[in-house]
């Protein structure tokens, strides 16, 4: 487990440094005075989306599961805000991480009721308990 | 009101009819009370009439609604199969034992409001729009997976939809999330500046970013029209869900998949002169997918027994066959742009010809199992000749999965293999004839089945008496007849389909 988890951090460092070679083009440093900032940014976001990413793939209680995409939803939210901030993009990207903040919250009441089922029909919400449909 | 509001509601009165239906419908359901169901159904029936008609009328001069809509040929021909299939979706869910009474009335507000998402998703080419869509089709339709109260396979149905349907579109957001910071923009057609611009004068990190942006992104389009690698949701939510949401899911949650992957990629990828070697490579990962998309779903449906996850490998393999056309689209030169137009032209067709068959296909899987409780092959033993006018649809739509003649299919897959040998893949359309041959031995085994096994005497099933009923075999029946209609007079279809694509 430590293992993985040392190897995940530094896919994380390595997915944030390419993030941020494209940001230092795409965006205009030079005329930002918290250019520094994004960098941070998105090393924090990448971070997110990779554990989400592992918690989704290691994780066998759907909760767990569920806990993972709301956290490569919020990834994908710090970096919209942080390039429309950063970038002087305009309020798109803001705009952009209202809506993923809503439909984060339907999708986890859609979610609960759905898992709700599943303990009352398999009495456990292990994902890999769930086997009555199978090949 | 100014001109202008009133020209873009105009464009939106099919998206108006939709959302007034759905209230429409909640409230009935709150004053009906008890047994609601029915005037329910009726109600959602006449406002999904009443979009369509809305639909037809809808002039093609293009429109950009609220700048977020882009209203045009292609999006009408996208909704007019959304639309019609909602239409025939909710007439059978009316009738379908499988879902109980007293949730009948509330499914189909559910119903509407996925087809309002994925009407959203086809004509929108800004990606705040794309992912409300896609979130309204995609979270009504975990509702509905998981309808029958008293089946565990639906309620798995419902968890695995939810759970790999989540994780693909937070992938995908993250994917939108990085082409937002290359380009500074939601929209398609900026966002494809910043990609041509990236991958022409950048570097090897920029490349990098838009190869990620890329995958992620097509991670999400890519669960929604279930190809592989990211099919596996497919056959175990298409076996366990109510049928009538069965075909929901195979026939209008994957044209709407395709609308929009087929509009990104030529907005975003192919109308600017990218670097070659970025789209060679790029047409060629999906020519392979399509490939392995095809040969999976074909070669896996053999060894299937249940009649719905037979059809939904099925529905895989067919989707591998769209995606030919897509990886024509990609692969076509600089000195070769009219293939761009050709491959989508194959893939609308076929996706026509997928429409019909498909939701007639699910349909007689339906009538089957609400008159005889049949849902594997050994159920189906026999059964053709108790209700034959059933049993003769459902050969005439394999015929056209299959695609034998007369029916569309065949006109379908022609059209895509001549496409697919125009751009030089001829491998590809290699594969894809054993492919056919493959698909023509499972296909077989049900018709078989029906009519060449078992005793052949009539069983009394449990015959239900109606207008209702009676207009739900009526759609198959007209299904069937388009189908071999269509295959023999296909002229109408291909001015469509090439009237969309200008």
């Amino acid at each position: 487990m430590m293992l993985f988890l040392q190897d995940a951090a530094d896919a994380a460092t390595e997915v944030a440094a390419d993030t941020a070679v494209v940001s230092a083009t795409a965006v205009d440093i030079a005329n930002s005075t918290f250019a520094g900032n994004l960098y941070a940014y998105l090393i924090v976001s990448g971070a997110l989306f990779l554990l989400g990413l592992a918690a989704i793939l290691t994780r066998r209680n759907s909760l767990y599961v569920l806990m993972g995409v709301e956290l490569i939803l919020n990834s994908a939210n710090l970096n919209f805000v942080a390039f429309a901030r950063f970038g002087n993009y305009g309020l798109d990207g803001q705009v952009m991480a209202l809506f993923v903040i809503v439909l984060a919250a339907a999708e986890a009441a859609i979610a609960l009721a759905i898992v709700l089922r599943i303990f009352n029909d398999f009495g456990s919400i292990d994902i890999t308990r769930t086997d009555s449909l199978r090949d | 009101m100014s001109e202008t509001l009133a020209s873009h509601l105009t464009a939106l009165k099919p998206e108006i009819w939709l959302t007034g239906t759905i209230l429409v419908m909640l409230v009935l359901d709150l004053l009906v009370g008890k047994r609601s169901a029915r005037t329910v159904g009726v109600f959602g029936l006449i406002g999904i009439g009443g979009a369509m008609w809305a639909l037809m009328n809808q002039s093609s001069v293009p429109v950009r609604a609220f700048g977020l809509i882009s209203i045009d040929t292609y999006s009408i021909f996208f909704r007019a199969l959304i639309i019609s299939a909602t239409g025939i979706v909710m007439l059978h869910g009316m009738v379908f034992r499988g879902i109980e009474d007293e949730t009948r009335a509330e499914f189909g507000p559910m119903l509407v409001g996925a087809a309002l998402g994925a009407c959203l998703l086809v004509s929108t080419d800004n990606l705040i729009m794309l992912l409300v869509g896609m979130e309204l089709l995609s979270l009504c339709s975990y509702v509905m997976a998981g309808w029958q109260k008293k089946e565990r396979r639906s309620a798995e149905a419902g968890l695995k939809y939810l759970v790999y349907g989540a994780m693909a579109s937070g992938l995908m957001l993250f994917g939108f999330s990085l082409l937002y910071g290359l380009s500074g923009s939601m929209w398609m057609p900026e966002i494809a500046l910043a990609v041509s611009e990236a991958w022409s004068l950048g570097d090897a990190g920029q490349h990098m970013i838009v190869v990620i942006a890329s995958t992620l992104v097509f991670v999400g389009f890519g669960f929604k029209i279930s190809a592989f690698p990211f099919h596996f949701w497919a056959p175990d939510v298409y076996e366990g869900s109510p049928t009538p949401v069965t075909s929901m899911l195979a026939v209008a949650s994957k044209t709407a998949g395709f609308g929009v992957l087929i509009r990104f990629v030529d907005t975003v990828y192919l109308d600017l002169t990218i670097a070659e070697d970025w789209l060679g490579r790029f047409g060629y990962v999906i020519a392979v997918l399509a490939a392995i998309t095809m040969t999976y779903g074909n070669v896996t449906a053999v060894k299937q027994n249940n009649i719905k996850r037979l059809l939904a490998y099925s529905s895989i393999a067919h989707a591998g066959y769209l995606l030919m056309g897509v990886a024509v689209m990609t692969t076509a030169t600089v000195d070769n742009r009219a293939a761009v137009g050709i491959g989508m032209e194959s893939i609308l067709f076929y996706l026509v010809s997928y429409y019909i068959a498909t939701l007639g296909a699910f349909g007689c899987a339906m009538a089957f199992a609400n008159r005889f409780g049949a849902e594997t092959l050994e159920d189906y033993e026999g059964l053709g000749w108790s209700s034959p006018w059933i049993g003769a649809c459902f050969i005439i739509f394999l015929t056209s999965l299959v695609g034998l003649p007369p029916a569309i299919g065949l006109i379908g897959k022609w059209l895509l293999f001549k496409a697919t040998l125009s751009v030089g893949l001829d491998w590809l359309a290699v594969i894809a004839a054993l492919n056919a041959a493959v698909a023509l031995f499972y296909y077989f085994k049900i018709a078989r089945a029906l009519f060449l096994r078992g005793d052949t005497d009539y069983q009394e099933g449990l015959a239900s008496k109606g207008v209702i009923p009676g207009l739900a075999h009526l759609s198959l029946i007209v299904l069937a007849i388009f189908t071999v209609y269509f295959g023999l007079m296909w002229d109408g279809i291909m001015e469509w389909v090439s009237e969309a694509v200008m």
